[in-house]
């Protein structure tokens, strides 16, 4: 199959340029360092995201909160979230972590029924909450390293590692393999319009990293990767710490 | 002898006894809980009470420079330039900084002025104070972690750091000032200006 063909080429590809950032990220960095040897590339591509923004998506946001409702808003959220499940679920278990996975299936399986296909969220209600994870994540639980950082066109910030797992989610997710492709028209569709939504969303905190920073690539470069080392560590670790007494 | 040894020991003893109330009692995960429960009811209380933004955000800044060792953020933030700076320098630097910072998590805390927010666990981190987790629900999203970094360092009880799901103030405003500074040749008289304008 030709579609088929495709996911083989890129995951040998992948394969490829994971060994190398493998090999270039394996030094163990400091909580405030970054290893970016591709920063003027970086550069112009947030510069690009940057204007898709101002120019896009932004205003497209803007809109999107002022003309929809906030419970429709919830709804698209909701149904985006719940159809990220089954991905989550096989993360959680390539990952090994059994309180992540029992909670992901426990949710799919609540807010698909009671919750009507996902429309709403009586999972959380009772207090399971959403564990999201993808495959650069359990790329890390592997013991994979970062790599080099990067940003990408329109999905914005990531790492080598990051965009493998982007790849190889795409590839793994069990949902493409049960709906139909006009389905996964509208699921492509639901997840555009969710994405504004959560530009929406998190409008202030956005704006604050992209317009008010001196240095908006810096600003969320480092955002970006304490909140991934957060994510891939599952805690903050107390070594991790400053003591700014230590500083005369 | 075989009384030497414990009246050794009863010596040592007694002048650790004598010295503990020099050193004072150190902070432990149950003070800095009730600290970080007295901050966020202060806090959360402004952020909630549907005051116009400028009131808010006074009112915030005034809490939020009392509860938080501004002075020991703003040195440790600026890093080896602070050394170099004279008395008035580093006054004026402090007072701009932490206005500064008071409004930029002022307005980002605004949002979650109505959020629930429960506190989930104080681990002690030793030299480096009380880490304390709180769990915030905002309607509608998935809770975050804030995590409060509380410390007796100065003498008082006071914060030092939040982190939010894993991204921390200290870390980040470590990287906003430096980059303000680079642009700004390295004036940090002209970076103070700047601060206090915002």
């Amino acid at each position: 199959m030709n579609t088929k063909n495709k996911i083989f080429n890129w995951l040998i590809r992948a394969g490829l340029v994971l060994s190398l950032g493998a090999c270039a990220g394996a030094q163990n960095l400091a909580p405030d360092e970054i290893y970016d040897p591709f920063e003027s590339t970086n550069r112009s591509i947030h510069a690009f995201n940057k204007l898709v923004d101002t120019a896009v998506l932004s205003p497209v946001s803007e809109v999107y909160g002022t003309v929809v409702p906030e419970e429709l808003r919830t709804v698209v959220d909701n149904t985006a979230r719940n159809f990220g499940q089954p991905n989550a679920f096989i993360n959680h278990i390539l990952q090994g972590n059994g309180d992540g996975a029992s909670d992901t299936l426990a949710r799919f399986l609540i807010n698909s029924t009671i919750g009507l296909a996902g429309l709403f969220d009586p999972a959380a209600e009772m207090g399971i909450f959403d564990a999201p994870t993808d495959f650069g994540e359990t790329l890390a639980v592997w013991g994979v390293a970062e790599g080099p950082y990067l940003e990408l066109p329109i999905m914005g910030p990531s790492t080598v590692r990051g965009t493998i797992g982007i790849a190889v989610d795409l590839a793994i997710d069990p949902l493409n393999y049960l709906i139909t492709r006009e389905q996964a028209y509208y699921l492509l569709a639901l997840r555009g319009v969710n994405l504004v939504g959560k530009r929406n969303a998190y409008d202030d905190l956005i704006n604050v990293l992209l317009y008010e920073s001196a240095d908006s690539y810096a600003a969320q470069r480092l955002s970006y990767m304490q909140n991934k080392r957060f994510a891939v560590q599952g805690e903050t670790a107390i070594d991790d710490l400053e003591d700014p007494y230590a500083f005369e | 002898m075989p009384l030497n040894k414990p009246s050794r020991r009863l010596v040592i003893a007694g002048a650790a006894a004598f010295m503990l109330p020099i050193s004072g009692r150190a902070l432990t995960p149950a003070d800095a809980q009730s600290y970080v429960q007295q901050v966020v009811d202060v806090f959360f209380g402004i952020l909630a009470s549907g005051a116009s933004e400028a009131t808010i955000l006074t009112r915030f800044e005034r809490e939020f420079t009392g509860y938080t060792d501004v002075d020991v953020i703003a040195r440790t933030v600026l890093g080896p330039p602070y050394r170099s700076l004279n008395n008035r320098q580093k006054r004026d630097f402090t007072s701009a900084f932490g206005r500064y910072l008071a409004r930029k998590y002022g307005r980002q805390m605004m949002q979650y002025g109505n959020a629930e927010i429960t506190i989930t666990r104080a681990q002690d981190a030793g030299r480096k104070g009380i880490l304390v987790s709180t769990q915030v629900r905002n309607r509608g999203q998935s809770p975050f972690l804030l995590q409060w970094q509380v410390s007796d360092g100065s003498g008082q009880t006071k914060l030092i750091n939040l982190i939010i799901e894993g991204i921390s103030l200290l870390t980040t405003e470590r990287g906003e000032i430096r980059n303000l500074l680079d642009a700004r040749g390295g004036d940090v008289s002209a970076l103070t200006a700047y601060l206090s304008t915002q």
